[in-house]
């Protein structure tokens, strides 16, 4: 990686070099039997360019030609964008504590029995209906550039998964677990599992109407999806957001504030810095409502003349390979900050609404105005504080700014605890519900 | 190449194995507005390898050459810890095939400079920029040029070339704090020229965005429908198409119940076709990830089940005959059931006879996303019209539609004799791919539920 920096600086660029590597292995068990295990050790390199306000960038899976990979960054600069920033410099050590040698080589065995304690949590179940998935990841990642960074980030992961799907279908109530070092399995959540899935069993019909509905981490994504499309640079630098113009204006419940902290995100996702080399920080979107600003990489900072925010991540929306993609505005794991009312407190203020456990088709509609129209996958019809059954055919559709007013409670803690994701049940009312 | 993988493949000790590396060549050039927003061309490589014994099968993907011998201990232990579980996988018999398959363009992009890719997807921003309402673009260039060696310890050994290309994006309209967003992509796997003098379609869409910034909500409720064809091919693809991959259904025994051959499962209008060897489409291939050459599977005709897709694996599984249809996007991934080209196949009634038949309901356009969760599915419509007494009358918006497949192809009353396939391919089933092509006639629903806004 000097030596790459080096040439870079020897054509008159300043550069940043990004090198990731990553070790995962996954194992699916399904009706008590292994039916899939796969395993992947992925490396790339990318590096970015800048000379004469101009971008070039390029990347390789396998660094064997520096002169080659630098040849297509400067060819690309010819056509590339004009940019307007320069590389940071930033100095961070290293998170030691987020890296577990075991977990880089663990392998199949150590999965299968993690899979294996989770059914037998769930034993009461039944293992036809139980699917469940173990594996672990170890991601290295460093950042080199030209004006002196020189950061590195190891992390190790492994992490849970359960799933009960209801007969004859492929939808099911699921829940996850992840740590550093082995997976934090916690029975109550399971217990609670199983206890929804059982009281949810009987095919229900919810009717048409406005009713409450009660957002879980499987569905609060779409609505938080909605808000960050909107406030991201990208949709700022284009005009095209309904959030221009609005900083420092309450626009959503007052109950509502939407964080991202990559420090207090699961280990293998835990970051310091962004993959621009910007350090991290706990940022906050919307402010008990209010919207403070937008969240940038450094590309869009300087193009709309803002601080950058540590928000610049490789990531896409559909996957793709992380050197391979440039670094966007991202509000990584954002999620609602806890509120008061614990879950049992919530589901005793629904007097007839639906528990949407998860979401089909939410990345389809006008996400950047906030419209969403979909469907619950699956839906829990809840009757004088009770689960009576779950929804056959149900959609829900609004606008995240008209329903996120009408927030009636925030619970006061994830509600998968042990989990990657770290949001609380969200309780609307006066959702536009339609079904057969 | 070749031998430099069958060679990797003699260090295993397997009732099975093979290799593939893949070398993807890919150029992208993005716009927002007429501002460039980057622009790319890279090359890109990896290995997958697969081993079957003690009646498991497993896979792992590495980047580097020297990683080959651990992936292969990786998916030695993987496929033993499977056989151990009690999974017995069979594998069907294919014959081992020697090929080298070069694609049949019309323009081969790796010969077209960058710069003239720049300029053209320039150009088509520019004619959606300057066109009233419409506040902003994001179009792109893709090109995805990759090259694929095959080996398997059966003797097969096949390099395939395949070239996809499209320019996409959306075109938004903005009123006051009113955004409205239509998709526009023109593409397919049969060479560059197919990208070139397309500036119709660019204003159609653009006019298209402009006019939903006049149109209505649509009300949440049951209505019959229409579907244009885009929004049958979504149809096809995500409500029926995942549930004819074997590998959706092949652990799930009540829904493998459901879908046996034989079973009547849609109305007399329902005839479904998967064909990769359509030439030129986005769908296309000649040798699926297995070294199976993939071959025209009728999957359903006049409501009744009569194929479905197949890897090895699922063949042997189900007892059938291997399709061809097991494909991994690219070198970061093991080969899974994939459905290349599917497609409703068209009736005899003309679009205006299918919207008289309608009577009062809704004449939805062109599908945006789309999910599927076992036999419910949603997706949505880009926009639509209502229809009163068969007259197409005023535009409407956000619509999303819900069902429930075994329902809803029971309710397929007919399918008019326009057909189109789309241009540009997209499926996020395990990861996304865009050798996915999908279309049809328009056809006729009754009751599908819409959520409005």
């Amino acid at each position: 990686m000097e030596k790459l920096l080096e040439l870079a600086s020897k054509s008159g660029c300043s550069a940043e070099i990004y090198q990731q590597r990553t070790r995962s292995v996954e194992l699916t068990r399904r009706e008590g039997r292994v039916v899939d295990t796969s395993a992947s050790i992925q490396s790339g390199c990318a590096i970015r360019i800048i000379r004469n306000g101009r971008m070039g960038t390029a990347y390789t899976k396998n660094l064997l030609d520096r002169q080659a990979l630098l040849d297509r960054a400067l060819l690309s600069l010819e056509n590339g964008p004009e940019v307007e920033f320069e590389f940071p410099r930033t100095v961070i050590e290293p998170d030691t504590g987020a890296w577990h040698d075991k977990v880089e080589h663990s392998g199949f065995p150590e999965a299968q029995e993690a899979c294996v304690e989770l059914e037998d949590l769930a034993g009461s179940l039944g293992r036809d209906c139980l699917d469940t998935s173990a594996g672990s990841a170890a991601e290295t990642v460093r950042i080199m550039n030209t004006s002196g960074t020189d950061i590195l980030h190891r992390s190790t992961g492994m992490t849970g998964w359960i799933s009960a799907r209801y007969p004859g279908t492929e939808t099911g109530l699921n829940a996850g677990f992840a740590g550093e070092s082995g997976i934090p399995v916690n029975p109550e959540v399971v217990r609670n599992l199983c206890e929804m899935y059982t009281s949810s069993l009987p095919e229900v019909r919810a009717g048409d109407g406005r009713m409450q509905v009660m957002f879980l981490p499987g569905s609060l994504y779409g609505i938080i999806w909605r808000l960050t499309a909107a406030a991201g640079a990208r949709a700022f630098h284009s005009g095209a957001t309904p959030l221009k113009d609005r900083k420092g204006e309450s626009v959503l419940s007052g109950k509502l504030t939407l964080v991202s902290d990559p420090s207090l995100d699961p280990p293998v996702a835990r970051r310091a810095f962004d993959d621009e080399g910007v350090p991290t920080r706990r940022l906050a979107i919307f402010d008990r409502g209010v919207f403070t600003g937008s969240y940038t990489n450094l590309f869009y900072a300087a193009k709309l003349g803002i601080e950058p925010t540590g928000t610049g991540f490789r990531s896409g929306m559909w996957g793709g390979d992380t050197v391979s993609l440039a670094p966007e505005p991202s509000f990584r794991n954002g999620t609602f900050q806890t509120g008061e009312a614990t879950f049992e407190e919530m589901l005793g203020m629904m007097d007839r609404g639906i528990i949407a456990f998860g979401l089909l088709g939410a990345h389809s509609g006008n996400i950047i105005n906030g419209d969403f129209s979909v469907g619950f996958n699956p839906g829990l019809l809840v009757e004088k504080g009770r689960i009576v059954g779950r929804v056959k055919d149900g959609m829900m559709a609004g606008n995240v700014y008209d329903v996120l007013k009408r927030v009636v409670a925030v619970q006061d803690r994830p509600f998968n605890p042990g989990s990657s994701r770290r949001d609380p049940a969200v309780l609307l009312d006066g959702v536009s519900v339609s079904g057969k | 190449m070749l031998d430099t993988l069958d060679r990797m493949l003699k260090k295993v000790e397997a009732d099975y194995a093979d290799i593939r590396y893949e070398r993807m060549l890919t150029s992208s050039a993005d716009f927002i507005r007429d501002q460039l927003k980057g622009v790319d061309s890279v090359s890109t490589d990896g290995f997958v390898v697969r081993v079957f014994r003690d009646h498991g099968f497993a896979s792992a993907t590495v980047t580097r050459k020297e990683d080959v011998p651990e992936a292969l201990k990786l998916a030695s232990e993987g496929a033993t810890v499977m056989g151990r579980s009690g999974k017995t996988v069979v594998l069907a018999d294919a014959p081992a095939v020697s090929d080298d398959v070069e694609p049949d363009l019309n323009g081969d992009p790796s010969h077209i400079p960058l710069q003239d890719k720049v300029d053209l997807v320039r150009k088509y921003s520019r004619i959606m920029m300057d066109m009233p309402g419409i506040a902003t673009t994001n179009v792109g260039y893709s090109e995805v040029d990759r090259e694929k060696f095959f080996v398997s310890t059966r003797g097969a050994g096949i390099r395939e070339r395949i070239v996809t290309l499209a320019i996409g994006g959306e075109a938004v309209a903005k009123r006051g704090d009113l955004l409205q967003n239509i998709r526009v992509s023109v593409g397919g796997a049969d060479g560059y020229h197919r990208l070139l003098n397309r500036d119709d379609e660019f204003v159609k869409r653009g006019e298209l965005a402009a006019k939903l910034l006049d149109a209505e909500p649509v009300k949440a409720g049951t209505f019959d429908v229409v579907l244009n064809p885009s929004m049958t091919g979504v149809f096809a693809h995500e409500a029926f198409g995942h549930f004819s991959e074997a590998d959706i259904i092949e652990d799930n025994s009540s829904l493998r119940a459901k879908m046996a051959l034989g079973a009547e499962l849609g109305s007399e209008a329902v005839n479904i076709v998967a064909d990769s060897t359509m030439p030129g489409q986005v769908g296309y291939y000649r040798y699926d990830d297995e070294g199976v050459p993939v071959r025209r599977v009728q999957l359903m005709k006049k409501g009744v089940l009569t194929g479905r897709l197949h890897s090895l694996r699922t063949a042997g599984e189900f007892r059938e005959s291997p399709t061809g249809h097991a494909v991994a996007e690219d070198y970061r991934y093991e080969p899974i059931v994939r459905m290349g080209t599917i497609f409703f196949e068209p009736g005899e009634p003309g679009f205006q006879e299918l919207v008289d038949r309608l009577g009062d309901g809704l004449y939805l356009c062109d599908a945006k996303g789309g999910q599927t969760a076992g036999e419910n599915f949603t997706f949505g419509a880009q926009y639509g019209y209502a229809v009163k007494d068969g007259r197409i009358g005023p535009m409407v918006r956000d619509i999303n539609i819900m069902g429930n497949l075994f329902t809803t192809l029971k309710n397929i009353e007919a399918a008019a004799g326009d057909f189109h396939l789309n241009e540009r391919g997209g499926c996020g089933k395990g990861q996304l791919n865009i050798k996915s092509g999908h279309g049809g006639p328009s056809i006729l629903i009754r009751g599908m539920v819409v959520g409005g806004v």
